[in-house]
């Protein structure tokens, strides 16, 4: 059972070049040069409805694309895909009604002028939502969203928080089963992207919809999903839970000590990686981890206190960027 | 009806959004009033120095402005709203939107959105007609009939050939057709008489400017005798046609948008 | 001098940008000349009104103005500020980019004059088009300075758009445009003789068509300095008087 099924995904278009100069810039009047440009080379996968995946990958990777063509928006060059039953770029109607796509750029793609009742209402209307159902969908999403005192607004007069939240609502008010989220944090301060967070795992939570979402600030992925598709240059290069990521690319944890005697030479159980005033960081492979804990114990007597953390995910994630998988 | 539904709701918003604007909407009907004296007078002009232009008699120039002014109104309000600049709509992601609703993209893309501010020119256009109707003589029931008939056809092949210039966008994005085509549409305002006879094909079949105001003028002014039903006849096979190649074309250009065919 | 320039090569290339736009400005100047000349040939084929009429589809797209597109939409955005930041008079900044646009109107409209040209020969006397150069830069500083005074009126109302428009119409029917200005009912002639509208447009042309003798000639230049003029201090004191308020209000 699944709700997102992907399977040998390819997407390759044409883009034109852009040609530098004024002379070029004349000549390219007439002559176009394009290039073909592979957005999306190999990507499989399925989700079970509920799960909350995040798509995470550098700039360019063919996440927007892969998405795009989940929401039917673009025809992939090759590849399986199936949403809810349906093949998206098929676009029939039964289909656009179980989909959302939320983008943190343009997070409300109404007319600028209406009022976000009137821009929720037309959303009625055009995914065809029974009267007392939207009724019984709008009181909830307006309780979760706070949305009460926006309802009467210009959409052109909101500040950027409270159109993703009006955004939310007007996504969502058709109730559809699987959400595709772009960059839905993007921009938003510390406190909107954080009810942003919690309003969409709620959200899954209690609906019991899909969520892919794509973000470059890994406190959506950390909070929000149990498993995370790492994509690069086109390529699924990871599948699974954050930890196992972590545990791949940075083999090593943090032992954070405070204590022990002056004149102690840490060394003997793993790198120092910092040591000011009473403690001390130190580096250990992870299998060895529960080893040294107990070592450190037993030799060292005079220990305050001790932790072990992973190393910071900001940091993995650069690493996996830049390295690869 | 369903799709009647969602224009209907598009108008009532559009209208609203408007009425909150008094001050722009006196501006627009005062220019519109301003803009309609001008073509009057310019008309007047010309029939200070000759008595029929082309064999057009003055109340049958005055028909033929009044017939363009109307369907210019229509144009204004419900097509050029969304088909003009269309191919940054194309780049800039605004289809994606469309693209993602339950709702004929054709549909939500070509009519989707309104400008009423361009509505009173319907009316100001209809007055000419009437104006023109009890100036002129000889201006029968049947002609009344083609002349309505004409305009319905004019509108729904104006429409149709926008849709498909604007189509043209999703195979070059760089070209922008509402350039030719306001260009062109100004022409409209005399009987295709006057023009070149190249000029005056390119208006009845290329750009069919001619279907807009120079035939149901014609059907009005002239319509007994049969002309009236011929030109019906020949405007409503040219709508049906328009509007089948304008269907075609948008869904070839949204095939190719997605990648469907490369 | 060398400022202007600069801006000039600036908005140039800014608008080979926007070329398709800039095509679809030249396509609506072109429109109406070439539908008066229509028109007219029809109405007074023995009259040759199409030389007047090519004539003054150069004039226009040498002297098209569009400050309401370029100043009044730069004020309503909020960029205007920035401007007033500059070491040099702004006007600089907008007398730049209308002549760049000027320039590319040319660069557009000479296919369309040509294959004009190749559907209506005209017979120009380069003597009359060499009288009627010195009367088209004038008639560019006059349309100049009038569209921008009306423009200026965005510091006041939102509708800068429609005060331009008006300003247009009026050019189109009493500047020679609706009708050459000798075929006006004779109520009108005189006023439109004398009004700025013929000279921001109907004179060049009515020069270059060899319609004038030399003494029309020379009461039409008159007429020209004139208006020039009035301009020059008409624009100064709206913008004055502009900027007055834009400073205390805040746009």
């Amino acid at each position: 059972m699944h709700s997102v099924m992907v399977d040998g995904l390819q997407m390759a278009y044409l883009v034109p070049v852009k040609a530098e100069g004024l002379r070029a810039a004349f000549r390219s009047l007439w002559h176009r040069a394009y290039k073909r440009v592979e957005a999306v080379r190999s990507v499989s996968f399925s989700v079970a409805p509920g799960e909350v995946v995040g798509f995470i990958g550098p700039n360019g990777a063919g996440k927007t694309t892969t998405l795009k063509i989940l929401s039917g928006v673009l025809h992939p060059t090759a590849g399986r895909v199936e949403v809810v039953g349906h093949t998206p770029w098929e676009r029939r109607p039964a289909y656009l009604r179980q989909i959302a796509m939320i983008r943190g750029s343009r997070p409300l793609a109404a007319p600028v002028e209406l009022t976000v009742q009137d821009a929720l209402r037309f959303q009625q209307l055009i995914y065809e939502v029974p009267e007392a159902q939207f009724r019984r969908t709008l009181g909830l999403l307006v309780e979760m969203l706070h949305l009460e005192p926006l309802l009467q607004r210009q959409i052109r007069a909101l500040s950027l928080g409270e159109k993703m939240r009006a955004g939310l609502a007007w996504s969502l008010v058709y109730q559809p089963r699987v959400l595709f989220l772009d960059e839905p944090t993007l921009g938003l301060d510390v406190t909107a992207a954080q009810l942003m967070r919690r309003f969409v795992g709620t959200y899954s939570r209690e609906t019991g919809a899909t969520v892919l979402l794509t973000s470059h600030y890994m406190a959506d992925v950390e909070s929000l999903c149990r498993r995370i598709l790492l994509i690069d240059k086109g390529h699924m290069t990871y599948d699974g839970d954050l930890a196992g990521l972590s545990a791949r690319m940075a083999p090593f944890k943090l032992l954070k000590v405070a204590g022990g005697d002056p004149g102690l030479d840490w060394s003997r159980f793993g790198d120092v990686v910092e040591q000011e005033g009473g403690r001390v960081s130190l580096r250990v492979r992870r299998e060895a981890v529960p080893a040294v804990t107990a070592r450190l114990l037993a030799e060292v007597a005079s220990i305050a206190d001790l932790t072990v953390t992973e190393p910071p995910l900001e940091s993995v994630i650069d690493q996996v960027y830049r390295e690869g998988v | 009806m369903r799709l009647l539904r969602i224009l209907g709701r598009v108008l009532a918003l559009s209208v609203q959004r408007e009425l909150a604007h008094r001050v722009n909407l006196t501006i627009s009907v005062t220019m519109m009033v301003i803009d309609l004296a001008a073509s009057v007078a310019t008309l007047g002009l010309v029939f200070t120095q000759t008595a029929t232009l082309a064999g057009w008699r003055p109340a049958e120039a005055l028909a033929l402005l009044g017939a363009f002014q109307l369907v210019t109104g229509l144009l204004n309000t419900f097509i050029e709203p969304n088909l003009a600049w269309f191919a940054e709509k194309v780049t800039g992601g605004r289809l994606d939107d469309t693209l993602l609703q339950p709702v004929p993209s054709f549909f939500m893309l070509s009519l989707g959105a309104c400008q009423p501010l361009a509505l009173p020119r319907v009316l100001l256009g209809g007055a000419l007609l009437v104006w023109a109707t009890v100036a002129g003589e000889g201006v029968t029931a049947l002609g009344v009939a083609g002349c309505v008939a004409l305009l319905a056809a004019g509108v729904v092949i104006t429409w149709a050939v926008r849709v498909l210039l604007a189509t043209l966008a999703f195979w070059a994005p760089g070209f922008e057709p509402s350039v030719l085509f306001s260009a062109f549409w100004q022409l409209g305002r005399y009987p295709v008489g006057v023009y070149h006879p190249v000029v005056r094909q390119l208006l009845t079949y290329v750009v069919p400017v001619a279907f807009v105001a120079t035939f149901p003028a014609e059907a009005l002014m002239r319509g007994g005798g049969g002309l009236g039903l011929g030109l019906g006849a020949l405007g409503a096979g040219a709508a049906l046609l328009a509007l089948g190649a304008a269907g075609l074309a948008w869904r070839a250009g949204v095939r190719r948008y997605t990648g469907a065919t490369s | 001098m060398r400022l202007l320039g600069g801006y000039v090569r600036r908005y140039f290339l800014q608008w080979l940008a926007w070329r398709s736009f800039a095509l679809t400005l030249v396509a609506n100047q072109a429109v109406t000349p070439l539908v008066g000349l229509a028109v007219w040939s029809t109405v007074l084929p023995e009259r040759r009104l199409s030389d007047y009429f090519i004539a003054l589809l150069f004039v226009r797209l040498l002297t098209s103005s569009y400050e309401n597109h370029t100043f009044s939409e730069w004020v309503y955005q909020g960029g205007f500020c920035d401007d007033l930041l500059l070491p040099h008079p702004p006007v600089l900044v907008t007398l730049g980019e209308n002549i760049a646009i000027r320039i590319w109107h040319i660069i557009i409209g000479l296919p369309i004059v040509a294959a004009v040209v190749l559907f209506a020969p005209p017979s120009l006397r380069w003597q009359d088009v060499a009288l009627a150069l010195p009367a088209v830069v004038l008639a560019a500083a006059i349309r100049f300075l009038f569209t921008y005074a009306l423009a200026l009126s965005a510091f006041w109302i939102e509708r800068a758009h429609s005060v331009v428009g008006l300003g247009s119409t009026l050019i189109f029917l009493l500047g020679g445009e609706a009708a050459p200005i000798a075929l006006l009912p004779d109520a009108v002639r005189p006023w439109a003789e004398a009004l700025p509208f013929r000279a921001m447009l109907g004179f060049p042309a009515e020069i270059a068509a060899g319609e004038l003798n030399g003494a029309a000639v020379g009461m039409g230049y008159l007429w020209q300095v004139i208006w020039l003029a009035v301009m020059v201090v008409a624009a100064q004191a709206v913008w004055r008087a502009g900027i007055r308020r834009y400073t205390v209000v805040g746009g």
